[in-house]
């Protein structure tokens, strides 16, 4: 535990700027979407009282989905530390296990990386106020829809198998699929932050919208994919579940595999 | 304490092969010197041996251990320094403070002195060093950290006249009895005074696996004015005033001084005698 510590003092004096930045990212981001959003709600249905719950309610979304999508690209630079030979030689040489090294990093990129996604977007939320309230729209708080989504998701999440449509593509993104999805897409991410040297998010994320890609064609037009999901539900949720699951443990295992082999060149 | 057992490597599927089935074993206590071409993989050797880059196939131990496992009770008894390396904008002081606590037998004061000989001020800026002085901090810092093994490569490149002279004197005082210091390098003329061992390869293998004072015992290296004979020379290359030779060390008791390029272009064209060339036992390391 003691040299976990080191190590985690170490990498936050070290990066010191490059978690500032991402930091920064992250509340910047948070604070233009809404400011965006409200903007744009305002421009074309004009200032309503009335209205205010229903665009807060769409602005939650808006402000979870930048968060999400900042937290799961900033997860392909967490290793980016590693991109230069220099850079491998020094935190290779360094006197900790693989597993403490990989673990201090993922509680930076995990953990409090969603913490501060989280504080963004209260902090981008109560500046979005006040810049509003100073323009002469006093929009309140937009909070509390984001707290009901957070609420809503968790339980989608665990309400366990249910169908929700008639296609291939619906059935993909049925609950525990789409947390096996978003699973997929963030140990892509990581893994993509080791395999890509320079410009690992923009590489990454080419990946993964080449993949996705496929994968959609390939379900929507395999000849019987959609008679097989209509005749069979329970058993093609199965079965995409069972390929997500397989998917995700393959990617972990690939990801700790390079991790741990991780050479100088 | 270092072995290294019938190791291939290449870099890449279909990079050049490096190492194939290639043994060596370093001793504690000894300042080896490591020698060869460019690309014959002096680095790659050393990289082998701090556990950064994975043999093919065969294995490197340090310290009883695969180095490949890279256990932090090896890397803490290793230290590396690279011919080219990053070190972060930080004060000497801040540097010792976020890394001196991995390594247990760190010592401050070896840093303070290593640093007053190279003549940099104890709480340097890092990042505003130029290359050379980064090396000078950096080596005092790997010193400091009284690893059992220390691996330097290319060590002198970017030093000044004066601090090749200091980087001796300072090795020399701080690598003690229990301390192994391998030093890649083509300077050999900067190092030549320092080593005890010498390692010479080449694309096939070892070339020469010996300590100075038997390669000293084997051969001597002279300078010969021109029309002196040379029937009796291994090897002979011309200089400015004759020849440089090497002879067969025929039991003369005063040893001559070691002419390290000599003795390596003598090694490359295969003429040392058969007491140097033949592979060292275990026992014979051990001695």
């Amino acid at each position: 535990m003691k040299r976990f510590f080191l190590v985690l003092e170490r990498d936050l004096r070290l990066r010191r700027a490059h978690y500032l930045s991402m930091a920064g990212g992250y509340f910047t981001a948070e604070f233009l979407s809404q400011c965006l959003a409200y903007f744009s709600r305002v421009h074309s249905h004009g200032y309503a009282p009335a209205m205010e719950e229903s665009f807060n309610a769409d602005v939650a979304v808006t402000a979870l989905m930048v968060a999400g999508f900042i937290f799961l690209c900033y997860n392909s630079l967490a290793f980016s530390h590693l991109s230069t030979k220099g850079g491998r030689q020094t935190e290779l040489m360094l006197p900790a296990s693989s597993w403490v090294k990989l673990s201090e990093v993922l509680l930076i990129y995990v953990p409090v990386s969603l913490a501060v996604a989280f504080l963004a977007v209260f902090v981008g939320d109560a500046l979005r106020m006040l810049v509003f309230a100073l323009w002469g729209y006093p929009y309140g708080s937009a909070m509390p829809a984001v707290f009901h989504h957070i609420g809503y998701c968790l339980r989608e999440a665990t309400s366990g198998f249910h169908l929700t449509g008639d296609s291939a593509l619906y059935d993909f993104l049925d609950s525990l699929s789409m947390i096996l999805f978003l699973l997929n897409i963030w140990v892509s991410e990581l893994l993509g932050g080791l395999l890509f040297c320079r410009r690992p998010t923009l590489y990454t994320n080419i990946v993964i919208f080449g993949v996705l890609f496929v994968l959609f064609v390939v379900t929507d037009d395999m000849p019987g994919c959609t008679s097989f999901v209509r005749s069979y539900p329970m058993a093609a949720q199965s079965l995409s579940t069972l390929v997500g699951a397989l998917v995700f443990g393959g990617l972990c295992w690939v990801f700790l595999r390079r991790f741990r082999c991780r050479q100088v060149v | 304490m270092i072995q290294i057992s019938d190791i291939s490597f290449r870099y890449g599927l279909r990079g050049q092969q490096v190492f194939n089935h290639f043994s060596l074993q370093f001793t504690p206590g000894h300042i080896y010197g490591l020698l060869g071409k460019n690309g014959t993989g002096k680095s790659t050797l050393l990289y082998l041996v701090s556990g950064l880059l994975f043999p093919d196939s065969g294995s490197v131990s340090c310290f009883d251990t695969d180095v490949t496992l890279r256990r932090p009770e090896v890397l803490q008894d290793v230290f590396l320094v690279p011919e080219e390396f990053e070190l972060p904008n930080l004060t000497m002081a801040d540097y010792v403070k976020l890394n001196a606590p991995f390594y247990p037998r760190f010592d401050a004061a070896i840093l303070s002195r290593c640093l007053a000989d190279f003549e940099l001020p104890a709480n340097v800026r890092l990042g505003s060093l130029s290359m050379g002085q980064k090396k000078k901090a950096f080596m005092s810092f790997a010193l400091a950290t009284n690893t059992r093994l220390v691996l330097m490569d290319e060590p002198t490149n970017g030093l000044d006249i004066p601090s090749k002279s200091i980087f001796r004197s300072v090795v020399a005082r701080h690598i003690t009895d229990d301390r192994t210091l391998i030093i890649s390098t083509h300077q050999v003329r900067d190092v030549e005074a320092l080593l005890d061992h010498i390692v010479m390869i080449d694309n096939d293998g070892i070339l020469l696996d010996r300590s100075v004072s038997d390669v000293c015992a084997a051969v001597r290296c002279e300078s010969r004015p021109m029309g002196s004979p040379t029937d009796d020379a291994l090897y002979m290359q011309p200089s400015l005033s004759g020849f440089d030779v090497v002879v067969p060390n025929e039991g003369e008791a005063d040893e001559a001084p070691l002419n390290l390029e000599l003795l390596f272009c003598c090694a490359q064209a295969k003429r040392l005698p058969d007491v140097l060339t033949h592979p060292l036992s275990h026992s014979d390391h051990n001695e």
